[in-house]
């Protein structure tokens, strides 16, 4: 008895000693994306809420240009430098080779201390930051591609806006006679220097990527193919899709010359205020015929670069509190990513009131279960792989050859840049 | 002869108009409202002009202090280089110096020097030595450029032997004919050079937003990219409006400097 | 007496050797800030990278894996480095042209009107050099627009199909090209304007006593007489021109669609910083450094020959 009282005493003046040694606040960085307009207010907000509720920890947010790749660049040569920050956000599809390349702190080991943090969090989210069984990082934004749609030009296409295409079919149907009644060209499908919307489309035929083992792509895959040579019939054959780089796609749907447009619902905010003069609405993907839905998730997991244990310490208190469920409330209504915490969607303490308030989110919501991963290729030339199938795409969109010899063409190199 | 002045009146007009619409299109976007923006009809100026933008711009980034930062920068790297590229080129064009040739040839080859080929080795260095986020940072790896060396050495080559043989007949030494003949004889070149290097630092970006990546020493170029977001979505009126004050200075610097530069020419007794 | 001729220290010198040892030293303090700095910025980067493209290595791995010549192999098989290598081949001999001619030709006609017009000429056409490049891309996007951008509206109204300027494999890379020229050739232009002031007035007035017509006085008069101006601004757009090529490439195009608008620089960019492939970039960087040094090189060795500038 006395002796544990002892150690009990022993551990409390320890523990005060160590807290006064810590009177000196611990300072950690955490790079981010988001920009004014996507988040950058919501990240300075967590900020203070964070450092109120913890006086030793001082976070300093930088924002960091160009997006998950420019991010993923300036983290590359701080880590050269021996200077990374402690906490960053990784884009699934950088997951891979930041996993496997960088110096990072495995979190397993959180699951045993922390396990009420990991309650709320569904397996299939979770598991966007598990590879090759370990966890590597938290899943911190989710975005699922949604379709917008101009109801207006549907209306003087003579269509009903509230009906919307919901199978590819279905699009192309409706979209001949857009074209035909009013002038304009029917979709645009993003084309930024990164290839969700193809694996989105992949994965939504029913093919996958990469093979469940890892070892082949399964671009030249009959699914992969067929996808992508709808795509390029429907920009090259019927011409009612737009063949636009990313920012022009943007632009010809938000000015009215595009009547539908898949991107992501991270932009939800951005097309509700700068939609010229027509209603935006937004509903899930369309789908192959009677296969079900299928989608790449877009976001980032949060991974931890501080070798030093206290920073580490901090880091992690940093990410339990931005995914808490009252950090997580002002990061989904910042940015429009979807929660990790499905739940708080329907929580009228947390997120319902945001979800009423913007419809659009709703298509995201419907498409959340059916959300699939966007594979980030592994092995240390995993990012080429990435690029190989960017620059297919760009080649089927030309619409000088068929998709399958450009797509086996591709599948080939990129095979033999992935790990044996 | 009227006929042919009117001709280049017209020539001359069409070409201002070609080269500032593309700059009145971002005054014009600057001062509309977002629907505008994407107005589908081609809307040259906007039906209800707005300063919305500009006060976005102005309170979402720091705008000042990236001036600020900007301004220091520019000013510091225009001065060294011109001053090294000044002191090289004098010894590669006048003094008589053994071995010039080869030092002058090094000289002009780091001009074929890729920047990404220095880029990482010299942020490693000022990792190394503890100045990310600083000035000096920003600044010390240009203050010196082939560039200005090679083009002033042509200058300097031009300059009229007699002159410089009087100074050495006055007994000078040769930093004063440096400082007294060479230079003030040369000033349009130095001054035309100035100009350059000064839009150049202005408006680089790679180099800072490598080293610079705290919010407040950031440059502007760099500062600007947050109304930029593939993510999101870009905010084009802040975006233009941020650019429309960041050219204003560059703009005035030359519209200063033009004048004395190109009259000075006439006035230099400078006539090959 | 000719300038060069001066030696370093006036003051009066002892004997020859002492004096020539003055010479070489006072020379090298004047050459020692350049000397140094560019040892330390340029040269010495230079030799690291030239030595990393030995290695692969990833910036961030604490070892580097030796691999000789593998990467100088893989690059020369590459589709990417052929095709941007040809692109900035076929891009400088345009700005060349371009941001020779045009700057040339609008200084001529700015010559030829009345002062106070031609101030405000001066200004105009030299503004968007003071626009930053990364800027001028954003603008030049709407202009771009081919469904409703006003490059292709113009294009329509005179019975042009205007191409898809960015996401075609046959336009994306004069779309880079044009960019540059708008944002570029004020600076040449601003150097034919000083060129042209710097000649002197009698020249003309001489070959018009002998009867020479105006045509006649651009061709026999203007024209060699601006030879060292054009010289100048030939080499320096040679050289520096596709190092401008970097953010139109990457704000517009990525290099795509496809590789079809990339460009060396933008390359060495990609497999360094996209790819983080250190060593090959490093390759790929020598490889181009060595054919630009050879180029220009010849560059100067015609040119010594052919124009004698100066007086």
């Amino acid at each position: 008895m006395r002796l544990r009282q002892g150690i009990v005493l022993l551990v409390a003046v320890l523990g005060l000693a160590r807290s006064v040694g810590a009177a000196e606040p611990v300072t950690i960085e955490y790079w981010h994306i988001n920009s004014p307009t996507f988040g950058g207010p919501a990240a300075k907000e967590l900020v203070q809420l964070f450092e109120a509720r913890h006086p030793d920890i001082k976070v300093v947010e930088k924002f960091q240009p160009g997006v998950y790749t420019g991010l993923m660049q300036q983290l590359q040569v701080s880590l050269a430098a021996r200077r990374p920050p402690a906490v960053a956000q990784i884009g699934y599809n950088l997951t891979a080779y930041a996993a496997g390349q960088f110096p990072h702190v495995l979190l397993d080991k959180y699951r045993k201390s922390d396990p009420a943090f990991f309650k709320g969090i569904p397996d299939n989210i979770m598991a966007l930051g598990v590879l090759g069984g370990t966890l590597h990082g938290i899943p911190f934004g989710v975005s699922t591609p949604v379709m917008y749609y101009n109801a207006d030009l549907f209306k003087a296409a003579g269509l009903n806006p509230d009906q919307p295409p919901q199978t590819w079919d279905d699009l192309q149907r409706q979209g001949a006679i857009i074209k035909q009644k009013t002038g304009k060209l029917a979709v645009y499908l993003q084309q930024p220097n990164d290839e969700w919307i193809d694996q989105t489309l992949i994965w939504g035929n029913g093919g996958r990527p990469l093979s469940e083992d890892g070892k082949r792509v399964g671009w030249d895959a009959p699914e992969a193919v067929e996808a992508m040579q709808m795509w390029q019939d429907m920009v090259n054959k019927s011409k009612i899709a737009a063949n636009l780089t990313w920012e022009e796609g943007l632009q010809a749907f938000l000015s009215g010359h595009v009547a539908m447009c898949l991107t992501t619902i991270g932009r939800q905010e951005h097309m509700r205020r700068n939609a010229s003069g027509f209603q935006v609405r937004a509903v899930p993907v369309p789908r192959f015929g009677s296969k079900p839905l299928a989608t790449a998730t877009g976001g980032n997991v949060l991974m931890i670069f501080a070798s030093d244990p206290a920073q580490e310490k901090a880091a992690w208190e940093w990410i339990k509190f931005v995914l808490s469920p009252e950090g997580a409330t002002i990061w989904t209504k910042g940015t429009g990513y979807l929660p990790p915490r499905a739940e708080l969607a329907n929580d009228p303490r947390y997120l319902k009131p945001f979800f009423d308030e913007a419809p659009l989110m709703k298509a995201a919501l419907q498409t959340f279960p059916y959300a699939r991963p966007w594979v980030s290729f592994p092995g240390p030339r995993g990012l080429e792989i990435t690029k190989i199938l960017i620059k297919a795409r760009d080649e089927v969109l030309e619409g000088k050859r068929p998709a399958e010899p450009i797509l086996k063409e591709a599948a080939q190199q990129a095979n033999a840049l992935l790990p044996k | 002869m009227a006929a042919s002045a009117r001709g280049v009146h017209v020539l001359l007009a069409a070409a201002c108009l070609l080269v500032v619409f593309p700059m009145f299109w971002m005054f014009s976007t600057a001062l509309k409202a977002p629907p505008e923006i994407f107005a589908g009809t081609f809307r040259l100026w906007p039906s209800a002009p707005t300063l919305q933008n500009f006060t976005t711009a102005l309170t979402q980034v720091p705008m000042l202090r990236l001036f600020w930062n900007s301004l220091v920068v520019a000013v510091v790297v225009t001065a060294a280089q011109v001053f090294t590229s000044a002191l090289a080129a004098y010894a590669c064009a006048i003094l008589r110096v053994p071995g010039q040739r080869v030092w002058f040839a090094l000289f002009v080859a780091t001009m074929m020097v890729p920047f990404q080929v220095t880029m990482i080795p010299n942020y490693l260095l000022m990792a190394r030595l503890e100045l990310l986020n600083t000035y000096t940072a920003l600044i010390a790896p240009q203050v010196v450029t082939g560039y200005g060396i090679f083009m002033l050495r042509q200058t300097f080559k031009n300059l009229p032997g007699s002159l410089v043989e009087a100074g050495i007949l006055d007994g000078a030494t040769s930093w004063q004919v440096l400082w007294r003949i060479v230079v003030p004889t040369t000033r349009t070149a130095l001054a035309a050079l100035s100009v350059l290097f000064f839009i150049s630092t202005w408006n680089q970006y790679l180099w800072p937003l490598l080293v610079a990546n705290d919010k407040y020493m950031r440059t502007l170029p760099v500062g600007m990219q947050e109304f930029v977001s593939l993510e999101g979505g870009t905010n084009w009126g802040p975006l233009m409006a941020a650019a429309t004050m960041a050219i204003v200075p560059a703009l005035l610097a030359y519209v200063v400097a033009q004048r004395y530069v190109l009259e000075s020419f006439v006035t230099a007794g400078l006539k090959e | 007496m000719d300038a060069t001729a001066l030696a370093a220290a006036p003051a009066r010198p002892r004997t020859r050797v002492s004096r020539r040892w003055r010479a070489a030293v006072v020379g090298h303090l004047y050459l020692a800030p350049a000397i140094v700095l560019t040892g330390l910025f340029v040269y010495w980067p230079l030799v690291a990278s030239t030595t990393l493209s030995f290695y692969d290595w990833n910036l961030v791995s604490p070892t580097w894996a030796a691999v000789g010549w593998q990467n100088y192999r893989e690059l020369i098989a590459s589709r990417a480095f052929w095709t941007s290598l040809v692109n900035t081949g076929k891009a400088a001999a345009a700005l060349t042209v371009l941001t020779v001619a045009v700057p040339l030709l609008l200084a001529l006609a700015v010559q030829r009107v009345g002062p106070r017009w031609r101030d405000l000429y001066r200004v105009v056409l030299f503004s968007p050099t003071v626009i930053s490049m990364a800027i001028a891309c954003a603008v030049w996007l709407w202009i771009f627009h081919p469904l409703y951008g006003v490059l292709n509206t113009a294009l329509r109204v005179v019975g042009l199909p205007g191409p898809a300027w960015l996401s075609s494999s046959d336009s994306a890379i004069w779309a880079i090209v044009l960019v540059t020229v708008w944002k570029t050739f004020g600076f040449n232009f601003v150097l034919y304007i000083a060129g042209l002031l710097a000649i002197p007035r009698e020249m003309y007035e001489a070959a018009r006593v002998d009867g020479a017509s105006e045509r006649q006085l651009v061709w026999h008069v203007t024209l060699p007489l601006l030879a060292p101006t054009t010289l100048f601004v030939f080499l320096s757009t040679f050289i520096l021109g596709p190092q401008n090529l970097f953010i139109p490439t990457q704000i517009l195009t990525q290099g795509g669609p496809n590789e079809a608008s990339n460009n060396v620089g933008y390359l060495v960019y990609q497999l360094g910083f996209e790819y983080f492939r250190i060593g090959y970039a490093s390759a790929a960087a020598t490889l181009i450094f060595l054919v630009f040094l050879l180029l220009t090189a010849l560059q100067f060795y015609l040119a010594e020959r052919r124009i004698h500038y100066g007086r």
